[in-house]
């Protein structure tokens, strides 16, 4: 095994649950994000002399899964009107991904649910979010703050029950 | 910020971090499904540069290599008199497995096909093994072809029958009475038996099978041998 190859293997051992738990996360379909998550891994293998550069490798897989998602869903759309036969779009239950608290970010504006994911589930900090997003780190903390609000009034009650304890 | 609203979103993050710790997720995939699929995305985008079609590309691609898919099962690979790995070669129509189809003869004139689809469609294995069990098909990727007027509704004609899952049927796909709900335009339902009666074609007709990369999807059709449009967008009915 060459070292990229190496490289490859340490880093898609280490970065596949956590890359397939934020695109399922922010899609709510297990079985969509299982193939995208796979299909951003196998982009990233012919790409690697690339992405090993990226500052945050994990943050390229999930977002060009979920890319590669929204893509899937237009073509869907756009050329088949065909019935949800081999992928779902509702099999959250059973997997977790039917939890409020997931299913409110699922809710939130495009790029509040970007920041969330890149900050919250794959706990980069608000610099490396922002050169992912092409974004200042002010617009990151922005969107943080607003998401943040979003969602404490979505779960207002279950929040403040938490806090009081 | 002010300190409740720290504390609130300390809670919260917390909290997201426990709902996304909480999924229960698949096991990974082996590390050779993902390089070959990065792989045959790099063949593919190369015979893009180079002109060359994405079938013949394709047809390249090594059925033999184990590979896992979404259900991250390892699929078998085997064929009974007929050839290893799925290259469809020789004679005969003993039943061919392959990681990406498996069909079988029903030794009453009609043979049943299951798609499993954990790896690329090999369009020319795939055509061969048709061919092998007598089955009159064109088989592309990346195109749809049709003929206009049309030989008919394969399903309705009895050239293609969906009559039971024999898998999990999977997140999304339920079973109806009378077999599986086949969208329209036809595509071949995955993990699904698929009977194929070629008896019932009709005259200077064939079964097309569409294959989309991207998709991994398999869309049929009937249409006249010698006559018919191919275009990268199926056919609205």
């Amino acid at each position: 095994m060459s070292q990229d190859n190496a490289e490859f293997a340490d880093f898609f051992a280490a970065s596949w649950d956590p890359c397939l738990r934020a695109v399922a996360a922010s899609t709510g379909n297990m079985t969509l994000a299982e193939d995208q998550t796979a299909e951003a891994f196998a982009r990233a293998w012919a790409s690697w002399h690339k992405v090993c550069h990226h500052p945050a490798p994990t943050a390229w897989v999930v977002r060009t899964a979920l890319n590669a998602g929204a893509s899937w869903w237009r073509r869907r759309s756009r050329e088949t009107p065909l019935a949800h036969h081999d992928v779902g779009t509702a099999d959250g239950a059973g997997t977790g991904l039917d939890a409020p608290l997931l299913a409110a970010v699922r809710r939130l504006p495009d790029r509040q649910r970007e920041v969330i994911v890149l900050r919250i589930f794959l706990d980069l900090d608000i610099d490396t979010t922002a050169r992912h997003l092409g974004i200042a780190p002010g617009t990151v903390r922005a969107h943080l703050s607003r998401a943040m609000t979003a969602l404490r009034s979505e779960l207002a009650p279950a929040s403040t029950t938490e806090i009081r304890r | 910020m002010n300190h409740d609203e720290q504390s609130n979103d300390s809670v919260l993050t917390r909290e997201l971090r426990d709902s996304l710790s909480g999924l229960d997720l698949p096991g990974r995939p082996p590390l050779a499904a993902i390089t070959t699929r990065g792989r045959a995305r790099q063949r593919r985008r190369l015979a893009a540069f180079g002109g060359l079609g994405v079938t013949g590309v394709a047809a390249g691609i090594a059925l033999a290599v184990g590979l896992t898919g979404a259900s991250g099962a390892v699929p078998a690979l085997s064929a009974g008199s007929g050839s290893a790995g799925g290259s469809a070669s020789g004679t005969g129509s003993g039943p061919i497995q392959t990681a990406a189809f498996t069909l079988t003869s029903n030794g009453n004139g009609t043979d049943t096909l299951t798609l499993s689809l954990t790896q690329m469609l090999d369009p020319a294995a795939f055509q061969q093994a048709l061919e092998r069990h007598g089955i009159p098909a064109l088989v592309k990727t990346g195109t749809f072809c049709w003929s206009s007027p049309s030989p008919g509704d394969p399903r309705r004609l009895g050239v293609v029958s969906v009559p039971l899952p024999v898998m999990s049927p999977g997140p999304g796909v339920t079973p109806v009475p009378g077999g599986m709900k086949v969208p329209s335009p036809d595509q071949l339902a995955v993990r699904t038996r698929t009977v194929i009666n070629p008896a019932k074609v009709p005259a200077g007709a064939e079964l097309f099978f569409g294959y989309t990369t991207e998709d991994r999807a398999v869309f049929f059709d009937l249409i006249s041998t010698h006559s018919y449009t191919c275009g990268r967008q199926p056919p609205r009915r």
